[in-house]
C-alpha cells in the first residue's frame, strides 16, 4: 500500500501544482498598477502591496498591508478624499480606508465579491462599483447608505456631472447606467451590444462618451439617453477616453492612439508599438500615453512625436503627473515605478525593497 | 506552444458552444465534455477491451500456475508476466492510455475556465489575445457563470445549516469509483502485486479526483462528473455494465 501511496501523493501533487502553476492567476492573482498622487506623496497599489513612495526622490515611506495577504491584490489606483483618507478597492471582499499618512488602517467595508474599480468620491459620499453588480453608496466612516444593483460585475469607477446630481457607471452587462444621486433612483440605462470596461468622458454640454469593446467610440446623451453617433475604430476600447477642448484621446486593443472630435470624426490617429490599455495624461504641454509593449510616448495635440522613452517592461496602466514628473508603473520588472521627466528622461525609479 | 495546441482551441470551442447555447456556460461544459469522449471513444473501447483482456488472463490457468511456481521470485514472474502478455497481444499499457490523456485535458480545461470567466482585468485581457478572429466574442463577453446553484469560477458549495457542503465533489468521487471498478478487473490471486496496485488504484482515483472537484472550480468538477456518466453510458453501450461489479464489498454483503 506504501508503495502505491507515495507516487499517488506525487501525482496528487504535481498535478495540483500543474493546474495552478500553469494558470496560477486564479488564486493569486497578479495586480493591475493603479496610482494616485498628492504633492509629495505617490500611492502606488500593485499586486498585494500599497506603497506610499515620495515624488522627489522614489523613496518608499510605508508600504500596507506589513504581510501580505494572497486574498488581497489590487488592481485599481487609491483614492484621496477631502478629509484625508486613502481609499482602496481590494480582490479580498473589501474597501479598505487608509491614513495616507502611515499606512494605518482606519476601517473596511466588507462586500461579497470583488472591489476591482477605484470608487469615486463626491463630497462626504463614496459610490464604490463591486464585481457582485452591486454600486455601494457608503458615507466617509465606512457605513452603508444605500445600494444599486446592475445588471454585471462593476469593474469601473463611476462619473457625475457637473452638478454632483447625476450618476453615471459602465456595467459588464453591456450597459451605461444614470442614476439621481438624491432620490437614488435610476434615471435610464442603455444596452451598448458589447463590455463596457472605460469610465466614459462627460462633456459639459453633458454628452457622455463611451468606448466599447465592439470598436465604438459612442457619444450619448446623458439627458435622455439617445446615441448621438457612434465612430467605428480599429481595435477594443479597454479604457475610457479623456476629453480636452472638444477632443477625444484615447488607445485601443489594436495598437491604435485616436484623437476625435466630439462629432465623431478622427482628427488623426497614430500606431504606436503596442496595444494601449489605459488612458492618456493629457496637460498643456502634450499628450502621454503608455503602451503594454512597456514605451511612453509623448506627442502634441496635433498628433506629432515629442519623444518617446522605452521602459521595456509591460504597462498597463496610465501615467500620471506629479509636479515636474511624469509617474510610470511597469509591471513584471523590478522597478514599479518610473519618473521621467517632462522632457521623457529618467528622474528616478522605485523597486521595493524585499521584506 | 500550450496555450497554441491545447488552452486557445478548448477556449474557443467552449466559447463557441456557449454562444449557440443560449450563452449558458453550464450546457457548454456539458456539451464540450461529450465532445471530448466521443473523439476519444476510439481509445475509450481500446481502453475498455485491454481491461477485459486483462480480466480474462487473470482468470486464466496458465497465468494463476506462473503466480504460484514464481511466487517466491519476483523477478521472474515478472518476465513471464511480460511473455505471457506478449503471447497473447495484450499491452497492459493500453487501458492507462485514456486516463493519461486526460490530464492535458483536465489542466488545459481548467486554464480555459479560468480565462473564460476571468474575474481579473489580468485574465480578460489574455483570454480577449487568444480569441480566434471568427466569433463574435464583444458580445459574449463577460461569460455567464451561473449554473444551476454553481458559480462556475469557483469551487461548489451547497450551504446545509451554515456548512458547505461539496456536493459535486462527492458525486465525483462516486462516479469515479464505479468507473475505477468498471476498469479494475476483479483480482482471483491475492498475491499479485498488480492486482493489489490496481485495487488500491480504484480507491485512490476517487479521492484524487474528488480532491480536485473540491479544491479547484465547479466547472472543472461539472466536467469530471459529466466525463464519468458519460463513461458508464459507453460503457452499458458496449454491453459490459455490471452494477455488482461497480459496488462496494461491503454493499453486497448487506
Amino acid at each position: 500500500m506504501k508503495k502505491i501511496l507515495i507516487p499517488l501523493i506525487f501525482i496528487l501533487i504535481i498535478s495540483t501544482s500543474l493546474l495552478t502553476a500553469c494558470s496560477g492567476a486564479a488564486f493569486t492573482p497578479n495586480g493591475w498598477a493603479g496610482l494616485t498622487v498628492d504633492h509629495e506623496t505617490a500611492y502606488l497599489a500593485y499586486s498585494q502591496y500599497i506603497y506610499a513612495i515620495n515624488v522627489a526622490d522614489g523613496v518608499e515611506k510605508w508600504r500596507y498591508p506589513a504581510k501580505p495577504d494572497a486574498k488581497t491584490t489590487f488592481f485599481s489606483p487609491p483614492v484621496l478624499t477631502n478629509d484625508g483618507q486613502l481609499l482602496v478597492s481590494s480582490y479580498g471582499n473589501k474597501l479598505i480606508s487608509l491614513n495616507p499618512a502611515t499606512g494605518g488602517e482606519n476601517w473596511t467595508f466588507p462586500s461579497t465579491n470583488h472591489f476591482i474599480g477605484s470608487p469615486l468620491v463626491v463630497g462626504e459620499t463614496i459610490f464604490a462599483p463591486c464585481a457582485d453588480n452591486i454600486l455601494y453608496v457608503i458615507d466617509l466612516k465606512g457605513t452603508k447608505l444605500w445600494e444599486f444593483t446592475a445588471g454585471g460585475p462593476l469593474w469601473t469607477t463611476p462619473i457625475t456631472d457637473s452638478e454632483n446630481k447625476h450618476l453615471f457607471f459602465t456595467s459588464m452587462d453591456h450597459k451605461i447606467y444614470a442614476l439621481d444621486i438624491q432620490t437614488h433612483e435610476l434615471l435610464w440605462s442603455k444596452d451598448l451590444g458589447s463590455a463596457l470596461l472605460g469610465t466614459p468622458a462627460l462633456s459639459q454640454d453633458g454628452i457622455l462618451y463611451i468606448g466599447t469593446f465592439d470598436k465604438q467610440m459612442i457619444a450619448i446623451n446623458s439627458q435622455d439617453r439617445n446615441i448621438l453617433w457612434q465612430s467605428k475604430i480599429n481595435g477594443w476600447v479597454w479604457a475610457g477616453p479623456i476629453l480636452d477642448e472638444a477632443t477625444l484621446y484615447f488607445g485601443d486593443l489594436s495598437g491604435y492612439f485616436y484623437a476625435m472630435k466630439t462629432d465623431g470624426t478622427t482628427t488623426w490617429s497614430l500606431q504606436p508599438d503596442g496595444p494601449i490599455t489605459s488612458s492618456p495624461l493629457v496637460t498643456e504641454a502634450g499628450i502621454y500615453f503608455t503602451t503594454e509593449a512597456g514605451t511612453v510616448y509623448a506627442v502634441d495635440r496635433l498628433g506629432k512625436p515629442l519623444w518617446n522613452q522605452p521602459i521595456k517592461v509591460t504597462i498597463y496602466s496610465s501615467p500620471v503627473l506629479a509636479g515636474d514628473v511624469i509617474l510610470i508603473t511597469p509591471q513584471g520588472g523590478d522597478s514599479l515605478l518610473v519618473a521621467l521627466n517632462l522632457n521623457g528622461s529618467p528622474k528616478w525609479s522605485y523597486t521595493p525593497a524585499k521584506k | 506552444m500550450w496555450n497554441t495546441i491545447i488552452i486557445d482551441p478548448m477556449m474557443n470551442l467552449l466559447l463557441w458552444i456557449y454562444s449557440i447555447l443560449w450563452h449558458n456556460f453550464g450546457l457548454a461544459i456539458i456539451v464540450f465534455t461529450i465532445l471530448i469522449r466521443l473523439v476519444t471513444h476510439p481509445l475509450t473501447v481500446q481502453q475498455l477491451k485491454g481491461s477485459q483482456a486483462m480480466a480474462d488472463l487473470q482468470k486464466s490457468k496458465k497465468f494463476q500456475e506462473l503466480q504460484k511456481k514464481y511466487k517466491d521470485d519476483k523477478e521472474k514472474l515478472q518476465q513471464e508476466t511480460i511473455k505471457l502478455y506478449q503471447e497473447l497481444g495484450i499491452n497492459p499499457l493500453a487501458s492507462c492510455l485514456p486516463t493519461i490523456i486526460q490530464f492535458p485535458i483536465m489542466i488545459g480545461l481548467y486554464q480555459a475556465i479560468m480565462w473564460l470567466m476571468s474575474v481579473t482585468p489580468g485574465q480578460l485581457l489574455n483570454f480577449v489575445r487568444h480569441i480566434y478572429p471568427f466569433i463574435n466574442a464583444s458580445s459574449l463577453i463577460p461569460i455567464n457563470n451561473r449554473f444551476l446553484w454553481m458559480d462556475l469560477a469557483q469551487p461548489e458549495r451547497v450551504n446545509i445549516f451554515g456548512v458547505g457542503i461539496p456536493v459535486l465533489a462527492i458525486l465525483v468521487v462516486i462516479t469515479t469509483y464505479m468507473q475505477s471498478k468498471m476498469m479494475t478487473p476483479p483480482s482471483t490471486s491475492p498475491g499479485n502485486q498488480g492486482a493489489a496496485m490496481a485495487q488500491s488504484m480504484t480507491l485512490m482515483m476517487p479521492l484524487f479526483m474528488g480532491y480536485i472537484a473540491y479544491l479547484y472550480s465547479s466547472g472543472l468538477a461539472l466536467y469530471f462528473l459529466i466525463g464519468n456518466i458519460i463513461y458508464m453510458v459507453q460503457y452499458a453501450a458496449m454491453g459490459k455494465l455490471n452494477w455488482r461489479a461497480m459496488l462496494p464489498k461491503f454493499l453486497l454483503r448487506t
